[in-house]
């Protein structure tokens, strides 16, 4: 035996599942939106998605090679958070804004919380800029490289809100073929996306499953119109919510550790959202993400298991 | 519906040597034995079964009869003289049925038969719950089942022993499920008596840790700190009751370990009945030597092993394996946690390894070290060492 051996601590074998197989899967999952977003928005929207990718990738290398000296430069779900950031934003938004908004999410990943749910609140933090608010037409091409020259449209939401019935259909809706943020529009392939991570086992159903449930039913039973199931479906399929509910806020990051507490956090968030939209008129969803990620401490403290052989300890206290 | 417990993960690993018999190496010419307090000189002569020394409350025994070549440091190397002489040894005279509890106690005592590192006479309690642990989960190693395949009238006759020692009438024996072969066997064996019960278990990692064993049977969870005699269970092992036989029948301590060599550096992999004490060189030699450059060698599976610093290092008593790993098994970079709670769901005594690991938590002396919160992580974090640490810290 010429070379030393390793000596270091059991266990000698790990899994071959890595930060990158998950990044890997999650792009995967988020790539036919953009497929999708090109071909109804045009050229302009890739451009975005694009920029908004790299300069999340470049902002964190940045931060991580002079402020955190000797770990890894290259943090994959960088990209990922890029992605989803552009995902939410309008097509018109011009390109400063993209790079900007960018700069903050980084800002907030690395000074507040983790990767993914930094998006939510860069996305509260831009919505309040009139550019990010403004919805064109599927089919309408913008120039490429100039600020948005379009007549804005409202998305379906706008018009339930209004109390007019909107004018894409509810099949529109679902497919994509609506007005709102590039990677909101279908509904569709937000949901093969994340019946692909399921699949892979890279997030868990519980949390998309009980945002969709609890925001159908309370859609279902307080309604604005008197047409109950398409107003519901209006509801579901339009906004940021099928976004939010598979990608955003399933993300592992900000959300509890056990199932029971996904569980809480889904339903919580379902019913944040709908009652922002129904009682407060605007499109609530990102800050009902925001607000339950502030509440997953407490969500952890009463859903952690016990460790073995604790609980008649603890039932006798 | 075979048993199971609530968490912990199938490993995906081949066993090679599943199928293959038991071979017996041909004896090394150095022993290195770990021996606490030797009783023994440089320059001494010892015959096979000659006690040397204790370890603790555990005797140690020569494997062969041989020359101290030195002492020092806790090691007692012995130079094989190969002269094969031994201590005469006589079996137990009287039948089981005649023998008290406190007898058995004493022979199991004297002849220093151990389960999983600690002496069998400590185990041993008035119980009624007797759990025969046939089972090996950790990826490569298949030395216990091979042993019941084959040495099946031992293994029960030492089980009986215990039995009658715990005066219990009926015991439970444990079994992979997916090991048809082994159930055959011992059921041939066993026929009509109602002595044993054979109950199927899930082949998910820790299963066959006895605490695990008796989470999935019963339901009760007993915290590490305490002992599993209290509770009221007994829980013992194939290779404890196949020395016990071996004790009770022949007279012989227990000088051989059952493993299994194995491992993508090793030509052949094999199982092998070893004398306690023997290089580890030795052993890789006789399996046709290494194919590749090993980057480890570890003692025992590769959940929990411990690596070795050089391949003379002698086998151990209570040993299962040697694996030699190629490089490529482990990653390099650590990235910072993002909570995937992969570690929270795969823990088997549900402390939620992420937050004990970073101190948010309290819960580290409920560990059992099984190793499995290292193994998902996808940042690679090395969360057993560092609960570890912080366990032996307490």
């Amino acid at each position: 035996m010429k070379k030393l051996l390793t000596v270091s601590h059991s266990p000698h074998i790990r899994h071959e599942d890595s930060v990158y197989t998950i990044a890997g899967d999650y792009i995967i999952a988020l790539a036919p939106m953009a497929v999708w977003a090109g071909y109804i928005f045009g050229m302009r929207a890739v451009v975005n998605f694009v920029l908004c990718a790299f300069s999340c990738l470049v902002f964190d290398m940045i931060y991580r090679a002079f402020l955190k000296k000797g770990e890894n430069i290259f943090d994959p779900m960088a990209v990922i958070m890029g992605i989803l950031l552009s995902y939410t934003l309008p097509v018109g938004v011009p390109l400063w804004l993209t790079v900007a908004g960018a700069l903050i999410a980084v800002l907030i990943k690395e000074f507040l919380c983790g990767m993914i749910s930094a998006v939510a609140l860069t996305r509260v933090l831009v919505g309040f800029l009139p550019w990010a608010r403004q919805y064109s037409l599927p089919f309408e091409k913008l120039n490429l490289f100039a600020d948005a020259q379009f007549t804005p449209t409202k998305t379906a939401l706008d018009m339930l809100g209004e109390g007019i019935i909107p004018e894409f259909s509810v099949f529109d809706v679902f497919v994509g073929n609506t007005a709102g943020g590039i990677g909101e529009v279908s509904a569709l392939l937000i949901l093969a996306g994340g019946l692909y991570l399921i699949v892979r086992r890279v997030i868990k159903p519980h949390i998309p499953l009980t945002f969709i449930l609890c925001a159908g039913i309370f859609a279902f039973f307080l309604p604005q119109s008197v047409f109950q199931w398409e107003y519901t479906f209006y509801q579901l399929f339009s906004g940021g919510l099928m976004l939010c509910a598979v990608f955003i806020s399933a993300d592992s990051t900000c959300c509890p550790l056990t199932g029971v507490g996904k569980i809480i956090y889904g339903a919580l968030g379902g019913i944040i959202t709908m009652a922002l939209r129904r009682f407060f008129g605007f499109e609530g969803v990102y800050y009902a993400v925001v607000i339950i990620n502030l509440a997953v401490i407490l969500i952890d403290k009463f859903t952690l298991p016990v460790p073995f052989g604790c609980k008649i300890k603890k039932a006798k206290e | 519906m075979p048993y199971s417990i609530r968490a912990g993960l199938r490993i995906r690993g081949i066993k090679n040597a599943k199928n293959l018999c038991f071979e017996d190496i041909p004896e090394p010419s150095v022993f290195s034995l770990c021996v606490e307090s030797p009783s023994v000189k440089e320059g001494d002569e010892v015959q096979k079964f000659e006690k040397i020394g204790e370890n603790g409350e555990v005797s140690v025994f020569a494997p062969a009869s041989a020359k101290v070549k030195s002492v020092k440091d806790g090691i007692v190397e012995l130079e094989n003289d190969f002269l094969g002489r031994s201590i005469e040894t006589r079996g137990v005279q009287k039948p089981l049925k005649d023998l008290t509890s406190q007898e058995i106690c004493d022979i199991l005592k004297e002849k220093s038969v151990l389960c999983g590192g600690m002496p069998v006479y400590k185990m041993i309690t008035d119980t009624k719950r007797i759990i025969i642990n046939l089972m090996q989960t950790q990826p490569y190693l298949c030395s216990m089942s091979r042993l019941a395949l084959e040495n099946t009238a031992e293994i029960l006759g030492g089980a009986k022993v215990i039995m009658k020692a715990c005066g219990a009438r009926r015991a439970v024996i444990a079994v992979e499920a997916d090991r048809w072969d082994v159930v055959k066997a011992l059921k041939e064996k066993i026929s009509y008596s109602k002595l044993f019960e054979i109950k199927l278990f899930v082949p998910k990692y820790p299963q066959e840790d006895p605490r695990q064993l008796i989470y999935a049977l019963d339901g009760r969870e007993i915290a590490s700190g305490k002992d599993i005699k209290d509770e009221g269970y007994t829980v013992v092992d194939g290779f404890c009751c196949f020395d016990t036989y071996r004790a009770f029948v022949y007279g012989e301590p227990s000088v051989t370990a059952h493993i299994t060599a194995e491992g993508d550096c090793i030509t052949t992999p094999k199982n092998l009945r070893v004398p306690i004490g023997t290089p580890i060189s030795h052993i890789i030699e006789y399996c046709g030597g290494l194919k590749n450059e090993p980057y480890k060698i570890i003692e025992g599976g590769v959940m929990t092993g411990r690596a070795v610093h050089s391949d003379a290092k002698g086998i151990e008593a209570g040993c299962e394996g040697v694996t030699a790993l190629s490089d490529g098994y482990e990653k390099n970079k650590t990235y910072p946690c993002i909570r995937c709670a992969r570690c929270v769901e795969v823990c088997p005594v549900f402390i939620a390894p992420t937050l004990v690991a970073q101190g948010k938590k309290e819960g580290a002396e409920a560990c059992i070290q099984c190793g499995l919160c290292s193994y998902v992580c996808p940042s690679n974090i090395p969360l057993t060492q560092k609960i570890h640490v912080l366990m032996k810290g307490n």
